[in-house]
């Protein structure tokens, strides 16, 4: 007797096994992938990015989860080279059963994992910000074949370059020098403005690079000076941001300095020290919150979401914390909305309407994968260490 | 006999010859099975790295190991190989495999225009040379945006195909690649048992010996830098068909490092090390992601662990330490396989 | 600014952060003398000289004097470490070897580095103030750049000096020239060794902690100016001294004058690229006496 129970015992729970865990011993967690530059050169920026979006996760989890089922992040390290974001991605997708993926960080990685996440049918939600990833076709010879899968949280650096030029025109600078760095970012923001500049009646007359890694650019920002630019900017992350602005106290020189829109994050004060001051660059609104409008619709949230930015890292939020959070608000919402499936979540975010982020408004399209505008972008100018809205 | 490198410089008996087939034919016999056993696409994506990586590391033994130069800008002839292939099938739509062909010529007269040159340096001043041209070759990939893209890098690049069979897939590229890895050491090894071979092993023992013996050390030199590259470019193009995308930040100095890193690892002057040095380094550089953020600093330890106490490379490392057992335990039947494993 | 003041500038430019690259240079060159190895770590000296004076000055309020002098020691004391340690116990001495020792050994330093004070760039305080000075010839420049060519040039006499002058330095020196020569009349090989891995720490850390008021400082500063500093090394002859100042000033005046005359973009390749023709001309540097093969 005892016998003959114990094998209908055993055959229940092999049952149980095989029909499906989430039935006996409680709901999984719905998982998804984070894969962000966490070592190697770009490591700042991805160490923050995942942050962020940690944030989200932990938010979402202690309201509860979703549908009963906790939010986990399974992380991986693209260590900021494209063939290690393309073992990543392979491995997770191997390795874990995930609804979704946020990130890289660097454009060349996302350009690297794009193939494969359109290949494999998995939603991603890109941090990175080149706009090359939703421009570029998938295949060379076919310029309708656009990424279907792949969505972008940052605005188009275009965009950003407009609001610049939009800013100098009203302001009555016609010509400037543009200082990049030489890689993907820095080059970028050339092709961007050369495109945006004369749209509102600014002349590029001057064109200098820099090495990302380089200590000192008085050389290129003498030979700009001479050519008698009233205006300067500057379009870079990392180091040079603060070194940038150094030299140009030291070689007195008077023109305005424009930065980039990753430059509004407190490492810039760390870097520039006083001669920060007076830099202007576009950001999201995520370091004015409190400076905001109160009919600013975005303030209530953007406000919340720093607050608890900085009781958790006990630091302040840079502009791209802003792009790691909206792509983790926006997955966990489409996952809300239909499950924890691939397809229909990619449906979700690809009508998402009017969605209240904290680097804007939301208006994904199928034709627009990254649904932002000029009008989420705001001039800030850096001054006694902090930030001024400029309108 | 031995050189100060523990390279063995005599030349292969018969039986060892019979023992480098049947390590050719166990060879060929895992690269059949793997894929069989491990059904992930993940372990295959690393061990296709490992391939590609392999066929770099056996050209750079040639020429590390054997002739007893140095290189630390291998990084921008494998970009080179990869690039060429990219730019011509991507943009000019042609044919793959007389673009791979094309290629390595290109990358081979690059090498030679700058190998003549550069050989004629010694120790450090030929580290910098190489290191220099390495970090020269990079910018230009980076600067030079019709052709190849700028730093966004070139997208698109084709599969490879043969007949209706495109290689799409991890699977098909790890046979294709396993194959190029299968032929590259054979062509390594059929050299290294010529006159070329003799000729190279005995620059590496004394140039200046050499020379008196009327071996033109200058010009195997520049040759076999050459054939290191031209294996580096082969590689490089089947990486650019495999992953469909490049961007020079692949090509960094960093990979340079890494490549030369392997050869050293494997053993120098080591045929089978190379595969071996190419497999440790790029599994242990995945596996110590376990380290979360500690994976740098593990990854540092290991490989100075491993050049403080195996710097004749791990093969032979292993070989010493299997024979110093033997010494206490002279049991038949592992002598067999000594034997065997001596061969390597 | 007319031509001749852009060019004053860039000339100036040149030499400040050509002062850096001697320095370093004569780093890897202490030890390429001792040991005939290149030091890759001493990209982590740089890195580290800065972070520390970080860490002293910023977050402890230490006095900066006093910090330049205690940041020197303990990157002195982390060279000599390297060497007593892992280098002394590793098994080959092939140089090949050894340099990949060091670059092993670079890594995890630079790995620590990151664990202890993460990625982001940090900025020091300038030694003396920011303002710039004007000089006459139409550039300008920070008090912080006279800070690096004074302090260059008493680093350029202190070692002069030394290996001139004292008994250590001769030994050094002799070290050089013949190991066993030295160890027959006297000399600790051993000692010299390890004096010389310590020495290049502290001049790693001077190159660091001058150049990061201007330059910001990480946990990866060190990998280009080691780089370059190395350049400049071979450049001016592997192992002499004044090639270690003639190769940084040429690669820092060159590198300014190609950003502001030619191309900045390509300004890094042009550099190197004058590099390899030097090489190409002068295969032992511009004053190297050649490294002679024994047979």
């Amino acid at each position: 007797m005892k016998g003959k129970a114990l094998v209908i015992v055993a055959v229940s729970l092999a049952v149980c096994f095989m029909v499906g865990s989430p039935l006996c011993f409680g709901a999984e967690p719905i998982k998804i992938a984070g894969i962000f530059a966490l070592t190697g050169r770009a490591a700042h920026i991805g160490t923050a990015q995942r942050d962020a979006v940690l944030i989200a996760i932990d938010e979402v989890n202690e309201q509860g989860g979703i549908n009963g089922r906790k939010l986990e992040m399974v992380m991986e390290d693209t260590e900021s080279t494209p063939t290690k974001a393309v073992m990543a991605l392979k491995k997770i997708l191997e390795a874990e059963d995930v609804a979704a993926i946020i990130g890289p960080t660097l454009t060349g990685t996302a350009m690297a994992m794009r193939g494969f996440i359109e290949q494999e049918g998995i939603p991603a939600f890109m941090h990175s910000g080149g706009d090359v990833i939703l421009k570029a076709p998938l295949k060379k010879d076919d310029p309708t074949s656009l990424p279907k899968w792949t969505f972008k949280s940052p605005y188009k650096a275009a965009d950003a370059m407009g609001k610049i030029c939009e800013h100098m025109s009203k302001h009555g600078i016609s010509k400037i020098g543009f200082l990049y760095s030489n890689e993907g970012f820095g080059k970028d923001g050339l092709k961007n403005v050369k495109v945006q500049a004369p749209k509102y009646g600014v002349e590029v007359v001057a064109e200098e690079a820099f090495e990302p890694k380089d200590v000192d650019m008085t050389a290129q920002l003498t030979r700009m000076n001479a050519k008698g630019v009233d205006g300067i900017i500057a379009w870079t992350v990392g180091p040079a941001m603060g070194i940038i602005p150094k030299n140009v106290k030291q070689l007195g020189i008077k023109a305005p300095l424009f930065e980039c829109h990753g430059a509004g994050d407190p490492i810039f004060w760390t870097v520039a020290g006083e001669a920060g001051e007076g830099v202007m660059m576009p950001s999201t609104k995520i370091v004015v919150a409190d400076q905001l409008p109160d009919s600013d619709p975005q303030k209530k949230k953007i406000q919340a979401y720093v607050k608890a930015y900085r009781e958790k890292f006990n630091r302040e939020p840079g502009t791209m914390v802003a792009y790691g959070a909206d792509a983790a608000y926006i997955v966990v919402d489409a996952i809300k909305k239909v499950g924890a499936d691939r397809a229909k979540i990619r449906d979700a975010i690809e009508n998402t309407q009017g969605y209240l982020g904290i680097s804007g408004i939301y208006n994904i399209t199928p034709e627009d994968h990254n649904g932002l505008s000029m009008k989420d972008i705001v001039m800030i100018k850096a001054t006694k260490g902090g930030w001024e809205l400029m309108d | 006999m031995e050189n100060r490198n523990g390279c063995k410089l005599v030349d292969l008996p018969e039986s060892t010859r019979r023992k480098d087939r049947f390590s050719f034919t166990l060879l060929v016999v895992i690269i059949v099975l793997i894929p069989v056993l491990v059904e992930s696409k993940y372990y295959l994506i690393v061990l296709n790295i490992i391939g590609l990586n392999t066929i770099v590391v056996v050209g750079l033994n040639l020429l590390i190991g054997f002739a007893g130069q140095i290189s630390l800008g291998h990084a921008a002839f494998f970009g080179l190989g990869s690039y060429f292939s990219g730019i011509l099938t991507a943009n000019y739509g042609f044919p793959h495999w007389p673009a791979m062909v094309v290629a390595m010529l290109a990358t081979g007269a690059i090498a030679y225009l700058i190998g003549y040159p550069a050989l004629k340096l010694r120790g450090h001043y030929l580290v910098m040379a190489t290191l220099g041209f390495g970090i020269i070759i990079n910018i230009l990939m980076g600067e030079l945006e019709q052709f190849t893209g700028g730093h966004d890098g070139l997208i698109g690049i084709p599969p490879l195909s043969v007949g209706g069979l495109t290689f799409d897939n991890d699977l098909k590229n790890f046979y294709l690649i396993w194959a190029f890895v299968f032929f590259c050491m054979l062509v390594a090894r059929n050299l290294l048992d010529s006159r070329v071979g003799r000729a190279l092993r005995a620059i590496h023992g004394s140039e200046v010996a050499a020379n008196s013996l009327g071996v033109n050390t200058s010009s195997y030199k520049v040759k076999v830098f050459v054939l290191s590259a031209m294996f580096a470019s082969v590689s490089g193009s089947l990486y650019a068909h495999y992953i469909t995308f490049i961007s020079p930040s692949t090509y960094d100095f960093y990979y340079s490092i890494q490549v030369v890193t392997m050869v050293i690892v494997g053993g120098m002057g080591s045929l089978w090390g190379s595969l071996f040095g190419a497999a440790i380094l790029s599994f242990i550089s995945e596996a110590l992601h376990v380290a979360k953020q500690y994976h740098i600093i593990a990854y540092g330890v290991f490989l100075s662990l491993i050049l403080i106490f195996l710097p004749e490379g791990v093969l032979v490392g292993i070989q010493h330490f299997y024979q110093s057992k033997k010494l206490q335990r002279l049991i038949a039947v592992k002598t067999p396989f000594l034997l065997w494993f001596n061969r390597f | 600014m007319d031509f001749s003041q852009q060019i004053a500038q860039y000339i100036i430019t040149g030499l400040s952060i050509g002062a850096i690259y001697a320095i370093v240079a004569m780093g890897f060159n202490i030890i390429h003398n001792a040991t005939g190895i290149v030091n890759f770590a001493q990209c982590e000296f740089i890195s580290l000289g800065g972070m520390s004076m970080y860490t002293l000055v910023v977050l402890l309020k230490i006095p900066i004097l006093i910090s330049f002098f205690i940041s020197m020691a303990t990157v002195s004391l982390i060279g000599a470490l390297m060497e007593r340690g892992p280098i002394r116990y590793a098994r080959s001495k092939e140089i090949i070897i050894l340099i990949f020792l060091t670059i092993g050994l670079s890594g995890t330093l630079r790995g620590t580095a990151q664990q202890i004070w993460g990625t982001d760039n940090v900025g020091v305080p300038a030694f003396s103030g920011e303002d710039p000075i004007h000089l006459p010839v139409g550039a300008t420049i920070l008090p912080q750049h006279m800070w690096v060519f004074g302090i260059t040039f008493l680093v350029m006499l202190v070692l002069r000096h030394f290996f001139r002058n004292t008994m250590l330095g001769k030994a050094m020196r002799a070290t050089a020239v013949n190991r066993q020569a030295a160890a027959l009349v006297g000399v600790s090989v051993d000692h010299m060794v390890l004096l010389s891995f310590a020495l290049s720490g502290a001049l790693g850390a001077v190159a660091g902690m001058i150049i990061a008021p201007i330059s910001t400082t990480s946990y990866d500063t060190g990998i280009m100016l080691g780089l370059k500093g190395f350049a400049a090394a071979i450049l001016g002859g592997y192992g002499n001294f004044a090639g270690a100042i003639l190769g940084g000033v040429i690669l820092g005046v060159l590198e300014s004058l190609g950003a502001g005359l030619l191309s900045s973009q390509y300004k890094d390749a042009t550099a190197f690229l004058v590099l390899l023709f030097v090489l190409f001309l002068k295969p032992t540097g511009i004053m190297g006496y050649g490294e002679s093969e024994r047979v």
